[in-house]
């Protein structure tokens, strides 16, 4: 805000109060830009490169709703009080906010009933953490698993308030605390016998009529209580009804809820940290009508350091707890590629106990007795596939359940951490034996995900097929880009010689654990392809050669530091926060209380103390100010302007009425120079902008398929220009002052992409920051955002800077769709600066 | 030269859990604690080159780990950890002895270089 005194001080001299409400507003651009910079602040704390606790969450969260406070109330200060359903959703998203905080999370109104391909872990409050996992493995690790839906907290809920059975929890919670064991067996038994409302009912009939005929439909039905996640301490700890026909359904999942409340678990609860009432999500997965099953140990748990990994198998449906492993034959892996058996031992005895394929464990002697399982090496190489991905992301040993039904179809039943051994007393001494390894790269880059992880490095430039991208690769690339997100579930890690830990590409490898290297500089000369590397992005670094040593010190020692409640918080967290749903701003969803996030709303207020100042004469509100002009020019960019002192001269020809003006008129010294760039010939191409249909699409769902750009103002005074520009395809603003005293003269200047696909505003954001680098400007980049500042430059090179910056906002805009490879970015920002303004 | 041990004391388990890997990896010998207790214990028991500790905790803090360490072993260099609002507290540590301080949240390469400055302090002082 101060520079706001500055052009006070130069100029006009305020006599109504328009000075306090454009005060507002620069408040809330002020406050949006500090709050885009926290956004990134937050996600960058996600890659593992920071140390941090829960108290920055807190303090981070903290500022967080201070901001959005601000800006809410400045927007009703500005608007006249038009906005207060803002308030409600901020404190909406501030409840949820703190239940998430303080462990016991707001369970918001949903469906009964979620399939499992819709699962994933942002609805772990209504779906229970053992569902939210299996939805995990299936969106992030493309593993199959059977068919399948979740019975939500809310039905829980729903339950619990049709049997009037909260204040009985309550009171047996009490008691139990008192030391009376037995209160909470009454509230047990009334759970397993509960009435489920009709509603709820149907709804679960309907959710198991769509998993396939009744005749041929067994489930199982599994407990997904709210923190039950993959931490061991729970296993047992709940019910599981196996082999459950259509008809067993409600009564299994009775059973399932009762077991909320037995002493054990409810002791668990409490030393977990979590709320001892608890909440319990039910789910109702297909057992699959398998021809072999078994399970599969990523190493092996007594040497974990031996390169191999375990396979057992079975006829039929594995049942572990009824069988045994002895009853299994047993296969010996390399995990390395092509995963050779190393050798195999056949089941002890091969006619006992084995399950039928309807999944129900039946011994008859008439049947003849089941074949010897017997995988090929095919079908080994699948399952080691899939079960080394899950192992990758998790950074952790898995134990895990496989079946394979009789189409051949390989499905994930239960991914789970494998406990192993570690040799004890054995000093490590890692450092003196990393010293070993020729050391490609140390330090060079930025850590975008951490982790540790060992393969053939790929080359990858805009040719490649991702699709076809080698599992266990390492993807080496010049640039990052979020196009790579298609070999994600597959590459091993990547590295890139330019890009941003705050950048698109590095959210997506977070989300999918891929631990990554960016801005290695020169990673793709110095990996060449075909060479197998050590990614260690948990110590920025690339080493010749598999560094086993390291690979098996993270399977022994890795914590999951993902899966720690500080990780899974500000995950949580940041969900609420950053998405940015509202987006077509002339579309009918952006009001007020649609607003979702808390992107949402300071996106919101932004767009509306624009158009609040545009009408601020019209409304009669305010008299006595300046009215907003609209400047009449060929340009489309439909742009009123507001003059707070000695920027217009309206006396001089410039004005066509008292409602518009022209070019001719403006004498603001930063306007006229933006103005002058936007104006330059061949900048401002008005040929129409080629559109592909993805492209199309994205523009469509965006607010700016059409040239009819939004409502665009510039505020300006003989020495200052404030302008926010909408205009379709990107989302500009500048704010400048410049005099004849250096020390007062900046720039500031902030990009944010719209319109295209993720790729091409990656690309093009990336453009704009090439272009702002080379012109002395210091620059940030958070994904499509660039905000960029340059100070205490002599007016004519100020001047110069703002003309270029408005070439470049036309510039942008007409190559928005254009940039189709990562080699247009240093190629377009050579174009632009070499004046060249039609690079194709 | 031989190992240096280094002593890590947050009472929030991330901390510990994030800095014990990190700290191996680079050829440390890295014990890690939650408690001032537990800290003074150790401290006791072994001596320590390097002791990393949060300022803010409950029962016994970081400066009373901090007096306790000098008053053991003169030669042991604790390096504090601070939250937003300790940097006073921090300064005082200073005062007192502390070898350093870093804010949290704090960047792995940062701490690492002042446990190799504290480590050359230690080579240069150390009899040869």
């Amino acid at each position: 805000m101060a520079h706001i005194g500055k052009w006070l001080r130069f100029g006009w001299r305020p006599t109504t109060p328009f000075k306090l409400l454009f005060a507002r507003f620069r408040s809330i651009l002020d406050n949006n830009t500090k709050m885009l910079q926290l956004f990134a602040d937050l996600a960058e704390k996600q890659g593992g490169e920071f140390v941090f606790d829960r108290a920055y969450i807190e303090t981070s969260v903290h500022r967080v709703f201070d901001l959005v406070g601000k800006i809410v109330t400045d927007l009703n200060s500005l608007t006249d009080q038009k906005y207060t359903a803002l308030y409600a959703v901020v404190d909406h998203l501030k409840d949820e906010v703190h239940g998430d905080i303080i462990g016991q999370p707001l369970v918001s109104k949903g469906e009964f009933c979620i399939p499992f391909e819709q699962i994933d872990e942002s609805l772990v409050n209504l779906v229970g953490g053992k569902s939210a996992h299996l939805g995990e493995l299936h969106s992030r690790l493309q593993a199959r698993i059977p068919d399948g839906f979740t019975v939500t907290t809310w039905a829980f809920l729903r339950v619990i308030e049709a049997n009037h059975l909260a204040a009985a929890i309550e009171d047996a919670l009490v008691r139990f605390d008192r030391g009376e064991e037995h209160a909470l067996h009454d509230v047990a038994t009334r759970l397993g016998h509960a009435k489920i409302p009709h509603e709820l009912s149907t709804a679960i009939r309907k959710a198991v009529a769509k998993l396939g005929p009744a005749s041929d439909l067994y489930l199982a039905v599994r407990s997904s209580a709210l923190g039950e996640d993959q931490d061991l301490s729970f296993t047992g700890q709940y019910e599981t009804v196996l082999q459950a026909t259509p008809a067993d359904v409600p009564d299994a999942y009775r059973r399932v809820l009762a077991s909320l409340y037995s002493p054990h678990a409810v002791a668990c609860r409490k030393s977990s940290g979590l709320a001892p009432g608890g909440l319990m999500a039910v789910a109702c997965m297909r057992m699959v009508r398998a021809t072999t099953s078994g399970v599969l140990y990523t190493v092996d748990p007594n040497r974990p350091a031996s390169g191999e990994l375990l396979i057992g198998a079975t006829c039929g449906l594995a049942n572990r707890a009824v069988q045994g492993e002895e009853s299994m034959a047993h296969y010996t892996v390399s995990r390395q590629p092509p995963h050779d058996v190393l050798s195999h031992r056949l089941a002890a005895s091969s006619d006992v106990g084995v399950g039928q394929p309807d999944g129900r464990a039946e011994t008859s002697s008439a049947d003849p007795a089941p074949a010897e399982p017997a995988l090929t090496p095919d079908e080994v190489r699948e399952l080691c596939e899939m079960a080394l991905r899950i192992e990758r992301y998790f950074k952790q040993p898995q134990d895990i359940e496989w079946a394979r039904d009789d189409d051949g179809t390989l499905y994930l039943i239960q991914a789970r951490r494998l406990r192993i051994s570690v040799p004890a007393g054995e000093p490590r001494d890692l450092s003196e034996v990393l010293d070993r390894y020729p050391v490609l790269l140390r330090g060079r880059g930025h850590v975008a995900c951490r982790g540790v992880a060992s393969g053939p490095v790929v080359h990858v430039t805009e040719e490649t097929d991702l699709a076809a991208f080698p599992a266990g690769g390492v993807l080496v690339s010049r640039r990052a880009s979020p196009r790579f997100v298609r070999a994600m579930a597959k590459c091993a890690a990547i590295v890139t010689d330019i890009g941003a830990p705050t950048g698109h590409m590095a959210a997506l490898a977070r989300e999918f654990r891929v631990p990554t290297l960016v801005d290695c500089a020169t990673a793709s000369i110095v990996l060449t392809d075909g060479q197998v590397v050590t990614v260690d992005a948990d110590e920025n670094a690339v080493y010749a050669g598999r560094v086993d040593p390291l690979l098996t010190y993270q399977l022994e020692t890795e914590s999951g530091l993902e899966d720690t409640r500080e990780y899974r918080l500000l995950r949580r967290l940041l969900r609420r926060i950053t998405p940015l749903n509202l987006i077509d701003h002339q579309g009918d969803n952006f009001r007020a209380d649609r607003c979702r996030t808390i992107h949402d709303v300071i996106r919101f207020s932004h767009e509306k103390a624009v158009d609040e100042l545009i009408d601020l004469q019209a409304s009669g509100r305010v008299s006595g100010i300046e009215t907003a002009r609209r400047l009449v020019s060929d340009l489309p960019i439909g742009l009123s302007i507001i003059d707070v002192g000695g920027g217009l001269d309206t006396a001089v020809g410039g004005s066509l009425s008292r409602s518009t003006v022209t070019p001719q008129a403006i004498r603001s010294v930063p306007m006229l120079a933006v103005w002058a760039g936007l104006t330059t010939p061949g900048v401002w191409s008005t040929r129409p902008v080629r559109v592909d249909l993805s492209t199309f699409f994205s523009s469509a769902m965006s607010r700016a398929a059409s040239e009819t750009a939004g409502r665009n103002l510039a505020v300006v005074s003989e020495s200052y220009v404030n302008l926010s520009l909408n205009l379709g395809y990107h989302y500009t603003m500048i704010d400048a002052f410049v005099s004849d005293n250096r020390e007062e003269n900046y720039i500031y200047f902030r990009f944010l992409g719209g319109a295209a696909d993720a790729e091409r505003r990656t690309r093009r954001a990336s453009m704009v920051r090439e272009i702002m680098d080379r012109l002395g400007f210091a620059t940030r980049q958070s994904q499509d955002l660039i905000v960029a500042r340059l100070g205490k430059l002599p007016r004519t090179a100020t001047e110069e800077r703002l003309r270029i910056i408005g070439r470049l906002v036309g510039f942008t805009r007409q190559i928005d769709t254009l940039m189709d490879d990562e080699d247009t970015v240093t190629r377009y920002a050579d174009a632009f600066l070499e004046g060249r303004f039609n690079p194709e | 030269m031989p190992k240096l041990n280094i002593l890590v004391l947050d009472d929030e388990p991330i901390v510990g859990k994030r800095l014990r890997p990190a700290l191996e990896k680079s050829g440390y010998a890295v014990d890690v604690v939650e408690t001032g207790a537990e800290a003074i214990r150790l401290i006791d028991e072994r001596d320590y080159d390097i002791v990393v500790t949060d300022i803010r905790m409950e029962g016994l803090d970081g400066l009373g780990v901090l007096r306790h360490a000098q008053a053991r072993s003169p030669r042991t260099l604790v390096i504090m950890i601070t939250g937003y609002a300790t940097v006073d507290v921090a300064r005082e540590a200073l005062t007192l002895g502390a070898f350093d301080f870093i804010a949290k949240p704090f960047k792995l390469d940062d701490l690492r270089a002042v446990i190799a400055r504290a480590a050359e302090r230690i080579a240069a002082t150390r009899p040869t």
